[in-house]
Parts: structure tokens; sequence; C-alpha cells
């Protein structure tokens, strides 16, 4: 393994170390340490046998089957795919809500009824079919994704055509808000004529008094036991900083609290050891 | 009175701030800290009292200011600090009358500016005019059909041999005091 | 008050001196223009100053509270006025700085010669609109180097007087009268710096531009006023306080007088049968009078038998709608050419179905100001629909309910 060229320099060094080591090898022989680290080819003393055994690790050669091994903290070169790209083509469907596009930095823009959310997030703002478009009077270099009403539409519309909105909504029968009663039970049904849904405020279990509730328990709801107070006239001080007296009674009863805390503790602990 | 750093002494001296007068400045650090402690007392600000009064605000509710003080921009507060220091120079304050005689000589100045070079630039173009009647008068009214000016608009050899000779002499508007050097010879070429 | 006195004695001092000793002239001369008389001089033929004060003048603080029991305020600050007690009180113009005077003349000479130029002008006009057509070269071409003449001679009256610092305080101050040709430049030049910017970015942000008209290039400065309070473009409304009609302050920076249509236009208007918005036309006047100087326009008060077609109706917002946009627009008419009122009264009766662009292609109209207001459900907005007899009080609107996507299955084969 070693060159001849290299080995001339490594002789020289050996005779300048020669006498100390030799007198150091008749008193300690790391015989078993040397055939292990060179296991791999023993010929080497008996090719080159001018170069004396504690010279020979210092000029190690590492293999390839060692180094193909790879360090403890490398990173892996391949990470797990974030699934980016186009969940909906265009002319598809989607509702609001709808991701129509996932990406890292603005790839593409919101363009009509579509919105950009935290991690530019393509999302529909209204139910339609999806576009994707270039507006060079908007923008001569974006690419645009936009939902448009009908499914023949074309996107950018012209610039100073009205733009086209949904309203999106349902008439009902407006109702007082009945603030000074103690119980919000009053609620919209939630069918209107022609039979769409409406999203109304939470009417659930309207009827007031203790029913069976989730937990087998048959009490009231839980926004009725949060107003008893309320109902009842009953409210919190607000908070003063300058009342000293309320804060000086305060801070006794916390006191005297921790001390009977304290010493039903104590009583335990003591009774355990009496056990 | 705690002793300043060298570089403070020295501006103290610049600007004619007396030694004894000149409060240290404190590291920028300190002021941080004091304005971080500060905030927590809240007095409303009118900058603050017409923010919230703003009816453009496209702030979220969710996002609006949390009750508790005003959140007063530590930057800017910096800025207010350095601009208001002793050691900065006073700005330039000038009541009404002064600073509508200081306009007037700004614009009289300007008005006079602007009229030395409109002048200038109509000078230009008169010579510019000139010389070109001139070379009109050269092509046709020499009567050798225009040989001579178009001779004398050759530009063969100008810049490649040697740089023409009107960039012999720096360039002026008036010719010098002898029109012509006459002992000029065409130097050799090598 | 003998503080400020000796604040300003130094300086008084040194006024003075300056005055008697090198310019009496202009001292003298200077007598002539002032109003209120100096202390300086005794004033041996009318009352001492204690009997009658001037509230120019007065510094003591007993004259004070005895003027101000008379009912008439001192002018400006104590130390002012004390420091005006011993001033020569001089006219601007005559105040005796070196490089201010030279400046003057300067400026003087400028203006002598700009008006020289503005009659050579005038004559060259008259001289160009004197030929005929056939001398001229062509009937476009004489026009056409009319028009430029007279963009030179406006673009010259400007710059005769626009470095006049009695101009620029007179304008600072809100004195400038808008009949000449330097204040209504000045004040153009204000109000593109600022507040057309915000007028243009509030009507194209909220979309009003494509929404109700095509195109707007607001030209006049147009303020709105609810019962006496200005409103910012785009600013929200209480229903309570639109029930009248909105008073409008329309400043023209052009010469003459124009005659312009005013419309109030609402497209947010909800329709749910269509699940679309519609437009309702709030307010139309046509052949309003405005001018540089006659900006103020009540639109209450305009005659109903000559100019007003649609009188105003007070904007409601159903409750849960969406804010409607009202947008004021001023429009000028063609040649500022009277429409004929009665015909436009006759074919514009439909407040719904009446869209602005239709009325701007069918009397060739040019928008040439635009305001903004919103208006959306408040506590004042059903005792004004009651009033008004809105007829879907009761109605509220909810959104609906949005149906999920029916979940689809992708690929079930590569699913372990």
């Amino acid at each position: 393994m070693l060159q001849p060229r290299l080995l001339v320099p490594l002789r020289a060094l050996e005779r300048a170390f020669a006498p100390s080591l030799r007198s150091a090898q008749q008193a300690y022989q790391p015989q078993s340490i040397f055939q292990r680290t060179l296991s791999a080819n023993m010929a080497i003393p008996k090719v080159m046998p001018s170069i004396s055994r504690p010279l020979l690790p210092f000029s190690q050669v590492r293999f390839a089957s060692h180094a193909s091994q790879g360090t403890a903290n490398r990173h892996s070169r391949d990470p797990a795919g974030k699934r980016l790209g186009a969940k909906r083509s265009g002319g598809e469907y989607v509702v609001p809500g709808c991701i129509i596009f996932k990406q890292r930095g603005s790839k593409w823009f919101p363009g009509e009824n579509c919105a950009m959310g935290r991690d530019h997030t393509i999302y529909a703002t209204q139910a339609g079919y999806v576009r994707y478009y270039l507006d060079p009077e908007r923008h001569p270099e974006r690419r645009y994704i936009g939902i448009v009403f009908d499914k023949e539409a074309k996107l950018p519309y012209p610039r100073n055509a009205p733009s086209r909105r949904k309203l999106n909504m349902v008439g009902i029968t407006r109702v007082e808000p009945v603030g000074a009663q103690p119980d919000l039970t009053a609620s919209i049904a939630g069918v209107n004529a022609d039979n769409t849904q409406v999203a109304s405020v939470e009417a659930v279990n309207s009827e007031d008094g203790p029913q069976l509730r989730p937990g087998y328990m048959y009490r009231e709801a839980n926004w009725i036991i949060g107003r008893a107070a309320e109902k009842a006239g009953i409210f919190a001080k607000p908070y003063d900083r300058g009342n000293r007296w309320l804060a000086w009674r305060k801070r006794q009863a916390r006191a005297e609290r921790a001390a009977q805390m304290k010493s039903l503790k104590g009583k335990k602990k003591s009774s355990k050891k009496a056990k | 009175m705690r002793s300043l750093s060298p570089a403070l002494a020295s501006l103290a001296n610049v600007f004619r701030i007396p030694m004894s007068l000149t409060p240290a400045r404190p590291t920028v650090s300190r002021v941080c800290h004091e304005t971080l402690a500060r905030r927590s007392s809240p007095p409303l600000g009118p900058i603050t009292a017409a923010m919230q009064s703003a009816p453009f605000s496209s702030t979220s509710s969710m996002a609006k200011r949390k009750s508790g003080g005003p959140n007063v921009d530590k930057r800017i507060t910096l800025i207010r600090y350095f601009l208001y220091h002793p050691l900065t120079p006073r700005p330039l304050r000038f009541s009404r009358n002064r600073y509508l005689r200081h306009w007037t000589i700004h614009r009289a100045w300007q008005l006079f500016q602007a009229k030395q070079r409109s002048a200038h630039e109509l000078e230009l173009e008169r010579q510019y005019q000139a010389m070109q009647s001139a070379c009109e008068e050269l092509r046709v009214g020499a009567g050798d059909g225009g040989r001579l000016f178009r001779k004398s608009m050759i530009k063969k050899g100008i810049f490649t041999d040697m740089f023409p000779i009107e960039y012999g002499r720096m360039q002026t508007e008036y010719p010098a005091g002898e029109g012509w050097n006459h002992d000029w010879k065409r130097p050799e070429r090598r | 008050m003998a503080h400020c006195e000796r604040a300003s004695k130094p300086l008084l001092q040194c006024l003075r001196n300056t005055y008697t000793r090198g310019l009496p002239a202009i001292q003298l001369s200077a007598r002539g223009f002032h109003s209120t008389a100096a202390v300086g001089e005794a004033q041996p033929d009318s009352q001492p100053f204690h009997k009658s004060p001037d509230p120019e003048l007065v510094s003591s603080p007993r004259l004070e509270r005895r003027l101000m029991r008379q009912g008439t305020t001192p002018v400006g600050s104590r130390r002012r006025r004390a420091a005006l007690q011993g001033s020569a009180n001089l006219p601007f113009e005559q105040l005796p700085y070196q490089c201010f005077q030279e400046a003057r003349q300067v400026l003087l000479a400028d203006r002598a010669e700009k008006l020289e130029e503005i009659e050579k002008m005038r004559q060259r006009i008259a001289r160009v609109e004197a030929l005929s057509p056939e001398e001229a070269g062509g009937k476009n071409s004489q026009k056409s180097r009319v028009h430029a003449m007279q963009q030179h001679l406006e673009h010259l009256k400007i710059h005769a007087d626009i470095n006049d610092p009695l101009v620029k305080r007179k304008f600072e101050d809100g004195q400038g009268d808008m009949s000449k040709p330097i204040y209504r430049f000045l004040a153009d030049r204000k109000w593109r710096e600022y507040r057309r910017k915000i007028l243009v970015q509030r009507i194209t942000q909220m979309n009003v531009v494509p929404d109700v008209l095509p195109h707007c290039e607001p030209t006049v400065d147009t303020k709105l006023y609810f019962n006496y309070r200005q409103v910012q473009p785009g600013d929200f409304v209480e229903a309570k306080n639109s029930i009248s009609a909105p008073k409008l302050d329309v400043q023209l920076f052009e010469r003459g007088e124009k005659l312009v249509t005013i419309a109030v236009v609402d497209s947010d208007v909800p329709n749910v049968e269509v699940d679309s918005f519609d437009y309702k036309t709030h307010y139309l006047a046509v052949n309003v009078p405005i001018s540089a100087v006659n900006t103020k326009v009540d639109l209450s008060q305009l005659s109903a038998e000559s100019q007003v077609v649609l009188p105003w109706l007070p904007p409601v917002a159903q409750k849960g709608s969406p804010y409607h946009r009202l947008s004021v627009f001023i429009m000028e008419q063609k040649d500022s050419q009277p429409l004929d009122y009665a015909a436009v009264k006759a074919k514009e009766t439909d407040r719904d179905n009446t869209l602005l662009r239709t009325l701007q292609a069918r009397y060739h109209l040019k928008a040439i100001g635009a305001h903004l207001f919103r208006t959306q459900w408040d506590e004042t907005t059903l005792e004004v629909m009651k009033q008004i007899g809105f007829n879907e009080a009761d109605v509220e609107l909810r959104r609906k309910k949005v149906e999920p996507l029916p979940y689809k299955r992708r690929n079930p084969s590569s699913f372990r």
C-alpha cells in the first residue's frame, strides 16, 4: 500500500526515533493493538521490514467499506413530499372554502372570487367553476386562479364591466333582539319556504328546564347555569386598584385558607404515620 | 457630574454647549428598557385615540389591539428621544412673515437662475442657427455647385490618424486674443 | 404684562432705532396704510388708551378683562400684542430687509414682463381669430392654434402671480378669490396633492367605478355634508342622519359656469329572487349650475319644478345585508346646454331599473366629480324604514348554508 517514495522520509524519521523506541519496545509491546488495526493486510511488515511497528498507525488509510457507512447526524437527503400543487383543475365545481391550489410562495394569485390563505393556499370564496387565467391588464406577469358562476364563462372579465356578484342570502322574518329576557331561547326555525337551510344561531335545546344532557346528567344547559348570577342580579364589582380595604380583606382570607389547608395536610400526615 | 466620552465632549465643544449642562446620553439599551417599562402605564395619547376612532381600519376584529395601554412603537420612541435631545441641533423655525420673506427671496433667486439658463440656451440656439446659415450660404451661394461645401464636410481621417483641430485648444465661447496661429505647421507623420 | 413686555423689549428697541434712522420715508408712507394706531406716538386728540383699549394692542390683563366683558376678544397672543405696541406695524411688502426688497424688485420686474406678454398674446389671439379659415390654413388648424394660444395665455396668467408672497398668504388663509386663475390653480394643486388621491382610491377599491360607471376622472372637488357634518368619502352614515338630502360643496377649478346632473345611486340593493344585487337611484337632478365661486349645492333646496327629477329617498339597509355603497356623481352636461326637464322627468320615473350608464349614454353626460358614502343596518334604521314606508322592513337576510361537496374517495387502490 505505501508508496516507496513515501517510505524514504519515514525511514529517516525512524532513524531519528529508533534508539528511544527500541528501548521502549523492550519494556512495552503493543502487539495486540497493532494486529487489530492492520488486520486487513498483514503483508506490510513482511514487504517493508525496515519500518518499525509503532510508526505504522500514523499512515493508516480509510477504505471504501468504512466511508460508506455515513455519519451519525447526517440529515436525510430526501424529505417527504409536501403534497403541493393543484387540488382542483380548471372547470371543476367548488364550494366556498374549497382549496384549489397549494404552493410555496405565490406562484398563483387569487383572482375573481378567490382568496389567499396564510400559507399562500388559494381557496374559493364563492361556489362556481375554477378558471386558471392571465390578466395582463391587472398585472403583466401574474397568473391568476378565479371562480366563475356560469360553466361557460371566461376570465378575465372586461376591465370596465360591473362586477358579477351573488348575494348568497335568504330573507327570513326579522326577530327583535331580546336582550332583556333572561333566557335567549327565541331563535329561528332553520328551514325556509323554498327549503333552503339557514345557518341560524345556536338554538339547540331551546326548551328551558333540566333535561338529560351529555354525561347522563339531568340538568340545565351550561349557558343557563352560566347566566344564573346575571338572572339573580348579582354582578361582580369592577376592580378598583385604590380599594386597599378590599385588597387587605382578600389577602387575609387567602392567608387564612392557606393556613387551614396546611393544618389539614399536617393532620392527614400525622394520621397516616399513626397507622 | 459624570465624565463624558471624548466623542461627546468634542461634539459639545462644537455645538458650544457648556459641559456642565450636558446630560449624558444613556445607552440605547437603557432607553429601550425604560420605554418598555413605561408601557405598562396607560396614558391615552391623541394619536392612539385617533387610531381607535378611525373608520377605515383593515385590521380584523380578532387581530385588534388588546386593551392594556397603547402599543407604542419602540422605534418611534427612540427617534423622538434622539430628535429632541439637547445635543441635537434645533430645527430651523421661522415666524410666518419671516418664512414668507425667505420664500420670496428663494423664488426670486430661482427665477433669476431660470432666466439665466433660458438666455444661455437662446444664445446657443442663435449661434447654431448662424453657423447653419453660413454653411447653407457656402453650399448654395459660392457658385461652384456646392463643391467647396462638400469638401469642407468630408470628415475622413478625423479621430483616426489625428484628432480634429477644434479640439487642439480649450473650447471657449469666444475666440482667443490672436485669432489665428499663422506659424502652425502640420506635424510630421511618423 | 410686564413679563412679556420685557421679553420683547430688546428686539423692539432695535427695530425702532432702525426705523427712525434708516428709513424715514418708508415709515412715513406706512402711516397711511395701517389701521391700528401705534402706541409709540401719543394720541393727544382721542381718548387715552386705558379708556378705550385696542384689541390688537392691549397687553395688560386688567384691560383685557375689561375688553372681554365688553364682548371683544383680544387678537393674537399677549406676547404678540405687546410686541406690536412698540412696532411701526409696517405692511409686509415694506419691511426694511435689503435682500427681501431686492427680491421683490426682481419679482415685480418679472411680473411686469409677464403682463406685457399676456397683452401681446391676447392681441395675437384676436388677430388669428379675425382671420378667415382660408387664410389661416383650414378651420381645424386655426381652431387648434387658437386653443394652444389660449392655453399658453392661461399659463402666463398663473405665472404672473405665482411668485407673489401676498397671494400665497391669502391662499393659505383661505381668503383666495376663486374668480382669479391663480387661486383656482393653487386650490387645484392642493386638492390633487391629497384629497383627490383619497377619493380615487376609495372609489376604485370599493369597486364603484366599474360597478356604477365605467370611468370616472374627478376634476371637481366634492364635499358632502349630512346635518352640517362633513362625510369623508366612503364613510358609514347612520340612517337617521341621511333622512334629509345632503348638501354638496362642488368646487370647480375652471373658468365659467357649468350645468351638471347630480345622481345618487345605490349599487347594492339585495335581490333574493335572482340571488344578486340591484341598482337604485336615490336622487336625480338636472341642470344644476355650478361655477368656481358658486359652489354650494343643497340637494333639498333645488327647485322641484325645473331641476329635481327624482327627489331624495333616504337610504336604508336591511338587517344582515352587506353594506350599501351610495355613490354621488356630478356629471357635466354636454357643452353646458340645459337638458329638457319635462322630457327627462317623463322618461326617468323608475328608480329601480335605471342604470347610471344608461343615463350617461342617453343624455351625453360626463362624470367630472364623485363622492361615496356607505350605509348599513343600525339602531335607527327601523324608524327610518317606518317613516318612508319601506315594505320589506321585517325581512332579515341570513347566509345560505353551504352544502359541502360529496366525499369522493380518490384512487382507492393506493390506500393500504
